[in-house]
């Protein structure tokens, strides 16, 4: 079927060319039959973005958010429905926070500095053609975030996302090419293979005429862009503990865990995959948190028939991933009504849910005697990622310890994990977060390049 | 593709064709019409031997099915007495129908047409419009699967009929291309076009 759809579109083609047809303004709507075809068409379109005005960059990033906003629900929906992984509720919210908090262009002002020798200014530069891999879990967020960042500091780009959640990422695709050159932009400044696979990834790393590459996903796609030999940058996975100590607030503590480790199914690489706890206050924590209304505590057996079930040889069973809990938990023999988001479970410290990124609504807790236990044991199974952590407690000394000693790109502080990207929280948003490259929460000026400009003597007005 | 308040008049024909191949199926000759997001008539076509009455009441049923913009046995439910829209075959010059047989004929969820089948009993009717209703989605199917192909603005009616006729022309060369495909790749090119 597929062969055949791109054999017609090549025939209509060629015989459009042969009555001279030629498309007067060739718009297309972002998906090309190959990654050579998407890359040739964002070298253009990368030069036209440059001669237009940043005012008008500025509309073309005002229309995208507006657009994306409008097909909020839908889009969300779909995403949930073809890679069954989250919730609809949730994508909703993470789509409106990916419009709302990724810097456009104000996040690419120049900085100037003057002296006794004149001044200097610091522009931050395009870099071009940006090859853009994506992941399964987060196919809106990540395509909203990463176009309005790369745009907005005036790339172009080409997407590959992952093969699992086409479907979802073409209509994306489809939808920002469309707000773009509804306000003016030049076609093909974003895009992608209409039939994105492995093939087509690798073809747009290898390609030559890709200036960098942005890679969201797992250790194996950040490991294939960084050996490229182009400029990379990677967002990888995480394993973020949880620490609660004895000085919290436990009420709010539990609910910022319930909330955090169940948004979206626990998908975010983000999300609470274990809460790491001093033993004084383990009971109260989990009595709160049942008393949320929306967390199911495991009895021993029933955690280890679930354990059974997920983890699979080792690894995480991926046909559970990102599913309701409800649909998890009836599996094993146990139901649950509608309200419930989570399930958790007592769990000693070599338990493997908590030392395997799970991403699914099932929390182990593991008790420490103190915080000083608590803080090497958090080190220990964030595994080096330096990806995200939480910590719930009132002493600040206890509190910088865990940073200073876990190293992670974000720390979140009684709050949950989702604070650390915006929601809930200060700061801008991201979708890609270059733990593994060093970026840290990547923004516009992340995919820049830094351009110095001096001049000697004068312009210090002072 | 662009949102348009009425189907290309060669995919009105091809859904048309469909129609009558169903109803050959069937062995029931049917009267089929198809009219624009307004009423208004399109194409049309009936076969030998067709009860005279169907040509009117073909016409009306999509004409009833794009107006209203539902299907005319969905519009006959809620218009018994007592309910909501009891009284409405009252007006539009008795050109509503109020039982199955009409539909509206959709594309990315707005109404671009209605479909009307008349001939057989209303459940042969609703069949054959079906089929008709089916190939459409696989031309919209078809549209959507060919990126890039949209020019920015509509290809005048004589460009794109040479570029059907050349299609057709080189199709049976395409693999795996059946009669059915066929029709849906080249409605799907028309709407792609256009």
């Amino acid at each position: 079927m597929q062969t055949s759809e791109t054999q017609v579109a090549d025939l209509v083609r060629k015989i459009l060319e042969q009555m001279s047809i030629a498309p007067s303004t060739p718009q297309g709507d972002g998906l090309y039959p190959t990654v050579d075809a998407a890359v040739e068409a964002a070298i253009v379109a990368q030069r036209q973005l440059l001669e237009l005005s940043l005012e008008k960059r500025g509309e073309i990033i005002a229309n995208i958010r507006c657009r994306v906003l409008e097909a909020n629900k839908r889009v969300a929906a779909m995403a949930v429905e073809e890679t069954h992984l989250g919730r609809v509720e949730d994508k909703i919210r993470e789509n409106i926070l990916c419009v709302e908090k990724t810097p456009g262009i104000e996040d690419i002002r120049p900085v100037a500095l003057s002296g006794d020798h004149g001044l200097m200014l610091l522009e931050y530069a395009p870099v071009g053609v940006i090859g853009a891999l994506t992941p399964i879990t987060n196919p809106t967020g990540t395509f909203i975030n990463n176009t309005i960042g790369m745009v907005a500091a005036g790339n172009a780009v080409v997407f590959n996302c992952h093969p699992s959640a086409k479907e979802t990422s073409r209509e994306m695709i489809r939808l920002l090419h469309g707000a773009i050159v509804e306000a003016g932009g030049p076609a093909g400044l974003i895009g992608m293979a209409f039939e994105p696979n492995l093939d087509t990834a690798n073809a747009l790393v290898a390609h030559p005429k890709v200036n960098m590459l942005v890679a969201t996903g797992g250790k194996g796609v950040v490991d294939v862009v960084l050996r490229s030999g182009k400029k990379a940058i990677g967002a990888g996975a995480g394993n973020p503990p949880c620490l609660v100590d004895e000085t919290a607030n436990i009420r709010r503590a539990a609910e910022a865990i319930t909330n955090g480790a169940s948004v979206n199914n626990n998908i975010f690489c983000i999300c609470e995959k274990e809460v790491i706890v001093v033993q004084e206050v383990e009971d109260a924590l989990i009595k709160f948190m049942q008393e949320t209304g929306k967390v199911y505590l495991l009895s021993p057996e029933e955690a280890e028939r679930v354990t059974k079930l997920v983890v699979v040889d080792g690894h995480i069973n991926g046909s559970y991933i990102g599913r309701n809990v409800q649909v998890i938990l009836k599996d094993a023999g146990i139901t649950v009504n509608d309200a419930c988001r989570l399930a958790i479970f007592r769990a000693e410290a070599d338990h493997p849910l908590v030392w395997l990124e799970q991403m699914m609504p099932v929390l182990p807790i593991v008790r420490v005697k103190n915080v000083k236990e608590g803080i090497a044991f958090g080190v220990k199974v964030e595994k080096g990622n330096r990806h995200t952590a939480i910590m719930h407690s009132t002493n600040i000394d206890n509190l910088t310890a865990f940073a200073r000693a876990v190293q992670t790109t974000i720390f979140v502080k009684n709050a949950p994990c989702y604070a650390g990207i915006g929601l809930g929280g200060e700061g801008h948003t991201s979708f890609t977060i270059a733990g593994p490259t060093g970026e840290g929460l990547t923004s516009a000026r992340t995919f820049t390049r830094q351009r110095r400009c001096t001049l000697a003597e004068s312009f210090r007005i002072i | 593709m662009r949102p348009r308040f009425a189907l290309p008049d060669m995919v009105a024909e091809i859904l048309v064709a469909t129609a009558r191949a169903a109803a050959l199926k069937l062995g029931v000759p049917m009267a089929v019409a198809v009219v624009d997001a307004e009423g208004g008539a399109q194409w049309f076509a009936r076969q030998d031997g067709t009860l005279p009455i169907s040509t009117d009441i073909a016409m009306n049923k999509a004409y009833t099915a794009a107006v209203i913009r539902m299907p005319t046995d969905e519009l006959g439910r809620v218009a018994q007495p007592g309910a909501a829209l009891y009284g409405i075959g009252n007006g539009h010059g008795g050109r509503i129908v109020l039982f199955g047989g009409g539909f509206p004929l959709c594309l990315d969820d707005r109404v671009v047409g209605g479909i009307g089948v008349s001939g057989g009993s209303v459940e042969q009717d609703m069949a054959v419009a079906k089929a008709a209703l089916h190939q459409l989605a696989a031309m919209a199917e078809w549209a959507k699967r060919m990126p890039g192909l949209w020019l920015g603005e509509t290809l005048p009616p004589q460009a794109l009929a040479e570029v059907v006729a050349a299609l057709r022309r080189a199709l049976p060369e395409l693999e795996n291309a059946s009669a059915g495909d066929a029709a849906a790749a080249i409605g799907g090119v028309a709407l792609a076009l256009s």
